[in-house]
């Protein structure tokens, strides 16, 4: 997931468009979660269209379903938010790569700061790179050196929310043998980057 | 051995470190433990006892016994406390994202600057969830109620 998905103005707390069927009402089950925890960026409408594509993959049938679903659900969002900011820290990191690369290569590191707005410049410092046999990707490379402390720290907590993710298709199939096969069977669930969602659908059924 | 005048030195010490005795001293020290009451007792909080008895209710199914309502709460009581963690992550996270200048990494930024914070709060955020585990494996091993 590389985007920041847009802001809406909509408010979070909204029954999610479950396109399964199920026997348990899916309004009832989602009222009693409450509204998903969500950063003030994040988009109400991805993440009830993951819900909803878990519960389509996995047709809850009781209420102890329905909290498994919701957790399996944000687990998964969860690792959406630290691989995003994983990537976002990087790029911001970029801007201070460009100052410190240029000082290792004994240039003018002053100029660093209009790389990113001033194409002549970009172009300068980059016919400077070729010349010491680099290429642009030696920015990307000191940024990730420069953070790579905060990138395992990001990779451990990614990794802590994979396992409960995992775990939890297994506790799935303790509930109901053949529930988390089913989920498994669904690769657009696991491993979905939420970008792929169509969101104008997602947002249709939400005339409450 | 301790001597008898330890003994007496140690109980006239004891007899003025006793703690606070006027309502509002003891009200103030039962606090003194608590950082920020994510870990705290669900019960004890009205707020959260109240949403806790909402998650029983739909978990145990309309019309429950009170006995079966009394298997579900545990587990009723874990949910509500990952759900709490949940929210008191991304409200960290908001918290975090509004004190830094506006920039379109400051969210990223914002969630590497509370690692430690979200390291702790995913440490309780397992537990609880391990709490629920065990409460739903109680709850299966159990003959089912008809």
């Amino acid at each position: 997931m590389t985007d920041t998905p847009v802001a809406t103005t909509e408010p979070h707390h909204r029954t999610p468009p479950v396109v399964a069927t199920s026997d348990v009402a899916a309004p009832a089950m989602t009222d009693v979660f409450g509204k998903p925890a969500l950063l003030r960026d994040e988009d109400a409408n991805l993440y009830d269209a993951l819900f909803s594509r878990v519960v389509a993959a996995a047709r809850p049938r009781d209420p102890f379903e329905w909290m498994l679903l919701k957790d399996y659900a944000d687990l998964a969002w969860e690792i959406f938010r630290l691989r995003r900011a994983k990537a976002g820290f990087v790029d911001g990191m970029r801007k201070n790569a460009v100052y410190y690369v240029l000082e290792k290569l004994g240039i003018k590191p002053s100029v660093a700061n209009q790389f990113h707005k001033d194409p002549a410049i970009k172009a300068a410092i980059l016919d400077q790179f070729a010349a010491n046999g680099l290429g642009e990707e030696v920015i990307t490379a000191e940024a990730v050196v420069m953070c790579c402390s905060q990138l395992a720290a990001l990779d451990a907590m990614i990794k802590s929310a994979e396992t409960r993710r995992n775990a939890m298709l297994r506790e799935i199939d303790y509930h109901r043998g053949g529930l988390a096969t089913r989920l498994r069977d669904a690769p657009d669930v696991v491993d979905a980057e939420s970008e792929d969602v169509p969101v104008a659908a997602a947002a249709e059924p939400q005339s409450a | 051995m301790t001597s008898a005048k330890a003994i007496a030195a140690n109980r006239r010490n004891a007899r003025s470190s006793t703690g606070p005795r006027s309502a509002a001293g003891k009200r103030k020290v039962g606090v003194n433990s608590l950082r920020h009451g994510v870990t705290a007792s669900l019960p004890a909080d009205a707020a959260m006892g109240a949403e806790v008895g909402r998650i029983a209710s739909v978990l145990a199914g309309p019309g429950a016994s009170a006995a079966r309502l009394a298997l579900v709460m545990p587990i009723a009581e874990a949910e509500a406390e990952v759900l709490r963690i949940r929210n008191a992550r991304a409200a960290w996270i908001n918290l975090e994202t509004a004190n830094l200048p506006s920039n379109p990494d400051r969210e990223s930024d914002a969630i590497v600057q509370s690692l430690k914070t979200l390291t702790r709060l995913d440490r309780y955020e397992r537990r609880a969830m391990a709490r629920r585990r065990r409460a739903m494996c109680d709850l299966r091993n159990l003959p089912i109620e008809q």
